[in-house]
């Protein structure tokens, strides 16, 4: 191997994008953290192929795109079953796929999960961007492929079978500030994500919210997971690409973990907070 | 003046809330604050996300020790001495009204003074960067010094040109990229305040004084054959 592979955007998807880790040295400067939404499929995805953790992977969101590979290479596809196909035939999930010269990649039905990574094995010549930017139609990707490692890596896939999914928060700043009638009903209630949810954040279905307390705070820090609760009474969850300061109270934060769930949580979908109180001094 | 509080923010953050307010007291001790938790390099901190009375501490919990960041700040105080007298002031041409900032007339209007009197009093003023947020390189500076407060468009437009200037409340921004915005536009300037290309591809930084000076419609032109020229700004 060790050639120079190009991959075509024969047809883009719905929403594909090529992410780095997460970049934290701007944040100071109103620069989302960004990175894959499911950070445990997109590592997984590098792992199974012998890439370090810093490779970038790519995004895939619910209908997958078609891609054109120009020469032989190794690739994993991990997160969402998007049910992909190498040349017509269907390729396992959750393994290194040897993809022969001038092979077409393409999705079909989604089975389960949202948003799938494709790893590639090789060294990716694609500079990092300030956002999220959707792939187009006709680019190319290249990248200086590398031999796979002998040994066989064992991986689990995840299965994202959870109908209702239970996400784990911890509290937030603001916690106090809202009435206890508010956390009550926050953390009784069965939230439906709304269908202009993004990667920016996830607005949770609020009907009939009881009284808050403080509409607003001074701006301030926002991290990924962070639950604001907006002037309506609205929870919204911000994700990897959110703005990195907000003005509403933050009354809890989704863990890591709760984050990898809900990268894979469908418009529509319903879920329900468990609070996880912590004990540290 | 009251110790900052070290608040929880969730597993993988810590909050440090400065007393309530906004004020450029408060902002300046933030800028200090972030700058020597910054240089002391504790480890497990990821990112710091200074703001208007706040930091917020991005850490990775695995590395992260919270006494260390304690008796950091048990260690901290705000120095006297204003390193921002020090710091930079940059100069930024300024295309006021017309096509370039269709809300100047209107504005100037709710305000009781003509565009020309408002014009002078935006670029007449230092600003001071509070916070960085809402896109990449995006900096709210203040203050506008109007009597009273400006308030936002009722309606928001779905694009706005990179480079645009606008005022809301007691605040002026320059628009990074374009995007949709609801503040007051009042002009554009030629100069980018982005530059992929760099390092860290920001022209503003924390501790940097900005202030406008007006130019006319040909000069907006021949500057924005060069939008990267930073060197025209520090003067």
């Amino acid at each position: 191997m060790d050639k120079l592979l190009h991959i075509e955007v024969k047809k883009a998807g719905l929403l594909t994008s090529i992410q780095h880790p997460e970049q934290v040295q701007f944040a100071a400067f109103g620069v989302p953290f960004g990175g894959p939404m499911d950070q445990k499929a997109a590592n997984t995805a590098n792992l199974i192929l012998g890439n370090s953790l810093s490779t970038p992977v790519m995004e895939i969101t619910l209908m997958g795109p078609e891609l054109h590979f120009s020469q032989d290479c190794h690739i994993s596809i991990t997160g969402a079953d998007l049910s992909p196909s190498l040349n017509g035939e269907a390729i396992p999930s959750f393994q290194a796929v040897n993809v022969p010269a001038d092979s077409l990649l393409t999705f079909g039905r989604a089975n389960s999960g949202f948003r799938a990574y494709m790893g590639v094995r090789g060294i990716w010549q694609h500079a990092p961007s300030l956002q999220t930017r959707s792939i187009k139609k006709g680019e190319v990707i290249a990248i200086q492929t590398l031999p796979i490692m002998q040994e066989e890596i064992q991986v689990h896939p995840t299965p994202h079978l959870a109908i209702q999914p239970l996400i784990s928060v911890s509290q937030g700043p603001e916690f106090h500030f809202l009435s206890r009638e508010y956390i009550g009903w926050f953390f009784s209630r069965l939230w439906k994500i709304t269908p202009d949810s993004n990667r920016m954040g996830y607005r949770l279905q609020a009907d009939a919210p009881p009284n808050q307390g403080p509409k607003e705070i001074i701006s301030s820090g926002i991290l990924p997971g962070t639950i604001q609760i907006t002037g309506s009474g609205q929870p919204v969850i911000l994700m990897a690409d959110a703005q990195t300061t907000g003005g509403y109270p933050r009354i809890a934060c989704v863990n890591r973990k709760g984050l990898d769930t809900l990268a894979q949580c469908r418009p529509g979908t319903q879920i329900r907070f468990t609070y996880l109180p912590h004990y540290d001094t | 003046m009251q110790a900052p509080q070290l608040i929880k923010y969730g597993e993988q953050g810590y909050l440090i809330q400065f007393e309530k307010g906004i004020s450029l007291d408060i902002s300046r001790k933030v800028h200090q604050l972030t700058h020597s938790l910054g240089a002391h390099a504790i480890p497990g901190i990821k990112s710091l996300i200074p703001a208007y009375n706040s930091l917020t501490v991005y850490i990775d919990p695995h590395d992260f020790r919270l006494f260390q960041l304690e008796s950091f700040l048990a260690n901290w105080q705000a120095s006297e001495v204003d390193q921002q007298a020090e710091g930079r002031i940059l100069k930024i041409p300024l295309c006021y009204g017309g096509e370039y900032g269709p809300d100047l007339e209107n504005l100037a209007k709710y305000h009781q003074l003509s565009a020309r009197e408002l014009t002078t009093l935006h670029c007449n003023n230092l600003y001071h960067i509070y916070n960085f947020g809402f896109l990449p390189g995006f900096a709210y500076l203040g203050n506008v010094p109007t009597d009273k407060e400006s308030p936002r468009l009722a309606t928001p437009r779905t694009r706005v040109a990179a480079g645009s200037v606008a005022i809301t409340g007691k605040q002026t921004a320059i628009y990074p990229t374009e995007t949709a915005a609801g503040w007051q536009i009042i002009g554009r300037t030629p100069i980018s305040v982005l530059n992929p290309a760099l390092e860290v591809p920001f022209l503003f930084r924390a501790g940097d004084q900005i202030s406008f000076y007006p130019i006319e419609e040909d000069t907006f032109k021949e500057l924005h054959k060069h939008p990267l020229d930073w060197q025209l700004v520090y003067g």
